[in-house]
């Protein structure tokens, strides 16, 4: 009997499993932070340089940082070590954001995964702790997704480190326990998510949902367009409530998961569409495809390639 | 395990700060679930402890130490910082904080929001401080600079119809004369 759970649990834990769910995560997230890079770039030392005159300066959050602890990574250590072989702090700074930028570029193409993964996913890190309040949603989510791809095993079968350096992944056999790793902590951020969304009155009412579409700076539709649709929003909210509250519970069965991932990659881009979050959508819908949605392969057909569907797992 | 205990607490400290659909009388042990849990994560440890560092630099790096409690379990108000800035010859000039981008423009919303919730008095007049700081540079001759918190009240969609725009209220405002580096609340 001990040994039956014990194999169901290994089974859950560590199912066979393609790498295609680390492609799409791989991609998404070097794409995240890329575009971090490019939207950041106007703000990069204003933001992080202690001589700046911007309305944020790091020190302030790197002193709440430390009030958690003195480990977390934080672009200060990047820029005392700087100070320590003569670099002054705005040559530092822009030697972060070129290498974060660089360190996308080559892990959305596949090349030094493994360094382009973790050195992401390092300076990504660091700046959004020493930019503290100035980060939200999106860069958080950002996070999550570079860490699975550093942790999981590179390269993909889609790199090009696969394809021109011949490397192969040392433990390949895991790819399926970092993806059940991801799925888990998916349905635990929608689980929460819905769950604290459900404790509030304006969500079962559609208050909520119309508070937010008309709510500065995310007002990208006029109110006086919005009211016509006044009656839509409780069905909104609930259904928002609904989707994200009960995900670990539809996502899992093959019956279901179709329609709950449809239905939460449409909400996604509902968000997009309304608010004008569209890189939190992106990486939404990135983490999503990547935890539950369905494995592809790269087939040679007649010559062509095609991506080819093999159903959902 | 360690992302579960996080969201939890996250989850408990909102349903303990905030109205819900739950009796306020519930509050109480929404606190202490809040604070069990935060135990549970190591946080009452010395910060001296390897392991509690250990916990919450993983929180950080796999991006739970927060929880996922995003617009919950309200939609909050948007808040704006506006500035006063008031010359030696009497002219009084507004302006806005700046940022250069929409996206930039995004990511200032959440400092706001920061501010609102800093309810330890000093601690909000200092980051105000900040902020204003940086107007300072671009007006360096100003006497004083008035920095004005305002909330957007948004109207329901009943009020709405009914004809009531988005107002705005000064929550409060506070006057920085850095001649004499001071700041003066005035709720």
């Amino acid at each position: 009997m001990r040994r039956i759970i014990w194999e169901r649990i290994e089974g859950f834990l560590f199912p066979q499993e393609s790498d295609t769910w680390l492609t799409v995560l791989r991609l998404g997230a070097a794409l995240q932070v890329i575009l971090y890079c490019s939207t950041t770039r106007a703000e990069w030392h204003e933001t992080f340089s202690m001589q700046s005159v911007g309305p944020i300066r790091r020190d302030l959050s790197e002193a709440v940082l430390s009030a958690q602890s003195h480990f977390i990574p934080r672009m200060g250590w990047l820029v005392d070590a700087g100070a320590r072989i003569g670099l002054g702090e705005g040559l530092v700074l822009e030697i972060i954001w070129w290498a974060l930028l660089i360190a996308g570029i080559s892990l959305l193409v596949g090349l030094f995964c493994r360094a382009s993964a973790i050195v992401a996913a390092f300076l990504h890190l660091c700046a959004v702790k020493s930019s503290g309040a100035l980060s939200y949603g999106v860069d958080i989510f950002t996070i999550v997704g570079l860490f699975y791809v550093a942790v999981a095993p590179l390269p993909d079968s889609f790199s090009l480190d696969r394809h021109f350096r011949q490397l192969k992944p040392k433990y390949a056999e895991l790819n399926g326990f970092f993806r059940r790793a991801l799925q888990v902590h998916v349905c635990l951020i929608y689980f929460f998510s819905g769950i604290a969304k459900c404790a509030g009155v304006g969500w079962w009412n559609g208050e909520s949902i119309w508070r937010a579409v008309i709510r500065p700076p995310f007002n990208m539709i006029s109110p006086s367009i919005l009211i016509h649709w006044k009656f839509f929003f409780p069905i909104a909210s609930i259904s928002v409530c609904i989707l994200e509250t009960a995900y670990p519970i539809f996502i899992w069965p093959r019956r279901t998961r179709v329609i709950w991932l449809c239905s939460v990659v449409a909400m996604h881009i509902g968000i997009a569409a309304f608010l004008g979050m569209y890189l939190f959508a992106l990486i939404m819908i990135i983490l999503n495809l990547a935890a539950f949605g369905p494995p592809f392969r790269w087939r040679q057909d007649a010559g062509v390639n095609v991506v080819a569907e093999q159903g959902i797992a | 395990m360690l992302i579960s205990l996080a969201c939890f607490r996250a989850t408990f400290s909102i349903f303990a700060q905030s109205a819900t659909i739950f009796p306020s009388s519930l509050q109480n042990i929404w606190r202490r679930a809040a604070e069990i849990v935060t135990a549970g994560v190591g946080q009452h440890l010395a910060p001296s402890n390897p392991l509690g560092n250990a916990i919450v630099v993983y929180l950080h790096a796999v991006g739970s130490e927060g929880g996922y409690g995003f617009f919950a379990p309200e939609v909050p108000d948007s808040l704006t910082l506006v500035f006063e800035i008031h010359f030696p010859d009497g002219r009084v000039e507004y302006d806005l904080p700046s940022v250069r981008s929409v996206a930039a423009g995004l990511r200032f919303n959440g400092v706001l929001e920061q501010i609102n919730a800093t309810k330890y008095e000093p601690l909000r007049q200092m980051i105000l401080k900040i902020l204003t700081y940086s107007v300072l540079q671009r007006y360096p001759n100003a006497s004083h600079i008035r920095a004005i918190f305002t909330v957007a009240i948004l109207p329901s969609t009943r009020e709405f119809a009914a004809g009531r725009e988005i107002s705005y209220e000064t929550l409060s405002a506070y006057d920085l004369t850095f001649a004499e580096q001071s700041t003066e609340p005035r709720d």
